[in-house]
């Protein structure tokens, strides 16, 4: 569990490695109508805000293995050159419509698993909303 | 010339060319017949000023769309309804003229391509450049540059919109017609019926609101008065015809369309759009260019879809009223971040903001048999019984709707340039209120704003009621715009429209009355 929580935790930082010179090539456009600053941290913390809804929405994935498995990382060493195979997965959810509301926003199943695998990964504890933690005094 | 029939002492009246209603297509073809060696009386229920007792003439039964749709949105006055439009011109898409399979009753008898020349001459008209027949952007003066359109997905174009404000044609062309020798403007005559004997119109009665009765006898008569009145009055034209004139099939008022707008939803938006161009580039003072977002013909075929355009609203415009709910931070934030690393949010986009916007599409309808005008029971002040519209949206149009939405919101997501939150996913179009547009009050839209709530808004694009198609069967006019089986009368306006498009109906009107005008200058007398 430990292995895999790593294994998950690395894919996602190196994920993030990825990501992060997109971050710093601004560019100019015209004055946004609403501008919204969106933190430049390496995770968002709305990345887990959302994360957290969509587990709580989903309990039955609120388990690492269960989302790992959902998202192909069952594997020994996912490799995160595999960002790729998210964008062809995202492309099927919209194929078969599986489509996740969260207050209306339309968003894809596999992006909300992302979500939730971050929250679950770089977040402690490591469950969330789990049935146990509420149980406790 | 003009003459006021009120104070006309002469009951009737032989002229060439009578041309009923002073609107877009009326004023159109007059200008167009001009020295043409013909001699035009264009006759006009309304005068140059807007009375009460003449927009009572527009009195109407709409019972299934609110806000007084009909009587709102025509305008008995010379210029007609252009006297308070919006100005939107958009030349209608190649796939409008062709058969649908997928749209039944779709396929105009011509050819978009064959409408070219008089879009060109129409926009001249209006003030407005011409678009490039290959293009979806109009080709601008030299002095503006080309705009550069981007479209999400290979599921939709962008379109370019030019508004011209404030083009009144009444305005624009009460000197050059009162200043024509060729031309007559009767104003405050109202014709109430054309009377004809086997194959062609002998005269049109019309009377004034001051008890005058002119009989009008012409080579050729055009009516022009509107998408509604045009039905109307070949109904109403029933003496050796009970069914009405050019109604042997039963098809006059029939098919009856407009565009349904609709507040859709909002979207968080990556940067990299051109919101300017999208909520309104303003060029001149009264010109103003919109790019709009509509569906591909490959996209509707595939999914068997009618016309549709997405407008996106400026936070401020009408429309462009979003509210904040608590997970849009959280949206924005974390799926730009995912779509970065997607690799998704264009061409070093990555400047960290979002942009959020209304949305809403104006669609096009399919023609319904079912959706009519016929003669109500009640009458107007001349003893002529009122339009009567039976109107609904069926099934095709709101299927297209959703989808539509639903392709837009999932091309945000494909392709990693924002994401869409729908007001529609939860209703069924078929049980929406519709409204007459204008008639909605601040509160209202605010209302609609808040709430989220769907209503369905139109705007007086009245089409189809006398159908173009070569066969009589099919169509209330053939290709030219004639009558079927009545050699000397023609309809100009959009109710000759077979289907609508997604594009505003009047830069269209224009052009098809400057072809009608084209072939009424080299008929024989
Ligand atoms: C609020 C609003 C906004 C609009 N905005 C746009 C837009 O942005 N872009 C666009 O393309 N279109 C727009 N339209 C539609 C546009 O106004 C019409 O398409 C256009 O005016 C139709 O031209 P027409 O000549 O066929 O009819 P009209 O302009 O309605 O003219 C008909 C004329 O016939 C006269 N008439 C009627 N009955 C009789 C009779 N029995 N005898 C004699 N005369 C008669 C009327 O008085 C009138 O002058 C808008 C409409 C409304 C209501």
């Amino acid at each position: 569990m430990t292995d895999s929580l790593d294994a998950d935790r690395r894919f996602v930082l190196r994920a993030l490695a990825c990501l992060l010179p997109t971050m710093a090539c601004a560019r100019t456009s015209l004055p946004p109508l609403e501008l919204w600053p969106i933190p430049t941290a390496p995770v968002p913390t709305a990345v887990f805000v959302l994360g957290r809804q969509y587990l709580a929405a989903h309990p039955e994935e609120n388990d690492l293995g269960t989302l790992r498995a959902a998202l192909g990382l069952d594997v020994p060493e996912p490799d995160p050159g595999t960002i790729d195979d998210f964008d062809g997965a995202i492309r099927h959810d919209l194929q078969t419509r599986d489509v996740v509301e969260l207050e209306g926003w339309q968003l894809s199943r596999t992006e909300c698993r992302l979500y939730a695998l971050a929250t679950l990964t770089l977040t402690t504890p490591a469950r969330v909303h789990s049935p146990d933690a509420r149980r406790r005094p | 010339m003009h003459v006021d029939a009120r104070e006309h002492d002469q009951a009737s009246i032989r002229t060439d060319v009578c041309i009923i209603g002073a609107g877009a297509a009326g004023i159109t073809l007059a200008v167009a017949l001009m020295n043409s060696g013909r001699r035009t009386l264009l006759v006009e229920s309304g005068g140059f000023e807007r009375t009460t007792e003449h927009d009572l003439l527009n009195a109407a039964e709409t019972p299934t769309i609110g806000g007084g749709y009909l009587s709102g949105s025509r305008v008995r006055i010379f210029g007609g309804t252009t006297s308070h439009w919006t100005g939107f011109c958009l030349p209608l898409s190649a796939a409008t003229f062709a058969e649908r399979p997928w749209v039944p009753d779709s396929g105009w008898p011509i050819d978009g391509t064959e409408l070219h020349p008089f879009y060109e001459r129409a926009c001249i008209q209006i003030g407005i450049d011409p678009w490039d027949p290959d293009a979806c952007d109009p080709i601008p003066s030299p002095e503006l540059p080309r705009l550069s359109l981007a479209s999400p997905s290979d599921e939709f174009e962008t379109r370019v919109y030019q508004i011209r404000r404030r083009t009144h044609f009444g305005d624009q062309f009460r000197d050059m017609l009162t200043e024509a020798d060729d031309v007559t403007l009767l104003t405050h005559a109202t014709c109430t019926e054309l009377r004809a004997s086997e194959r062609a119109v002998d005269h049109a009665l019309l009377r004034t609101l001051t008890g005058k009765r002119i009989e009008v006898q012409a080579n050729a008569f055009v009516l022009a008065t509107g998408g509604i009145e045009n039905a109307r009055l070949l109904l109403a034209s029933t003496q050796g015809r009970p069914k009405g004139l050019g109604n042997d099939r039963d098809l006059v008022g029939r098919y009856y369309m407009d565009h349904p707008e609709l507040l859709v939803g909002e979207a968080l938006l990556w940067p990299g759009w051109d919101l300017d161009l999208y909520a309104g580039h303003r060029l001149e003072d009264r010109l103003v260019q919109m790019g709009a977002m509509f569906t591909t013909t490959a996209h509707q075929r595939a999914r068997g879809l009618l016309q549709a355009g997405i407008q996106l609203g400026r936070a401020g415009s009408r429309w462009g009223n979003p509210q904040t709910h608590a997970t849009d931070h959280a949206v924005a934030a974390a799926a730009f971040w995912l779509d970065c690393a997607r690799g998704g949010a264009r061409e070093g986009a990555c400047v960290p903001s979002a942009q959020k916007t209304s949305l809403f599409v104006r669609s096009e309808q399919a023609p319904a048999p079912d959706n009519r005008v016929t003669l109500a029971e009640e009458r107007d002040a001349f003893d002529t019984p009122l339009p009567r519209l039976q109107w609904r949206m069926n099934e095709l149009d709101c299927v297209s709707l959703q989808h539509t939405v639903q392709a837009f919101g999932d091309a945000l997501l494909r392709e990693g340039l924002g994401r869409l939150r729908s007001f529609l996913t939860h209703t069924d179009l078929r049980h929406v209120d519709t409204i007459y547009g204008p008639s909605l009050t601040d509160e209202q839209r605010e209302r609609i704003n808040l709430e989220q709530r769907p209503t369905i808004l139109v705007w007086g694009h009245h089409m189809g009621t006398t159908r173009m198609s070569d066969d009589p069967a099919r169509g209330v006019v053939d290709r030219h715009c004639q009558v079927h089986g009545v050699d000397n009368l023609h309809v100009a306006g959009s109710s000759v429209f077979p289907t609508g498009g997604a594009a505003n109906p009047t830069l269209t009107i224009v052009a098809l009355a400057l072809r009608l005008a084209d072939r009424l200058r080299t008929a024989r007398s």
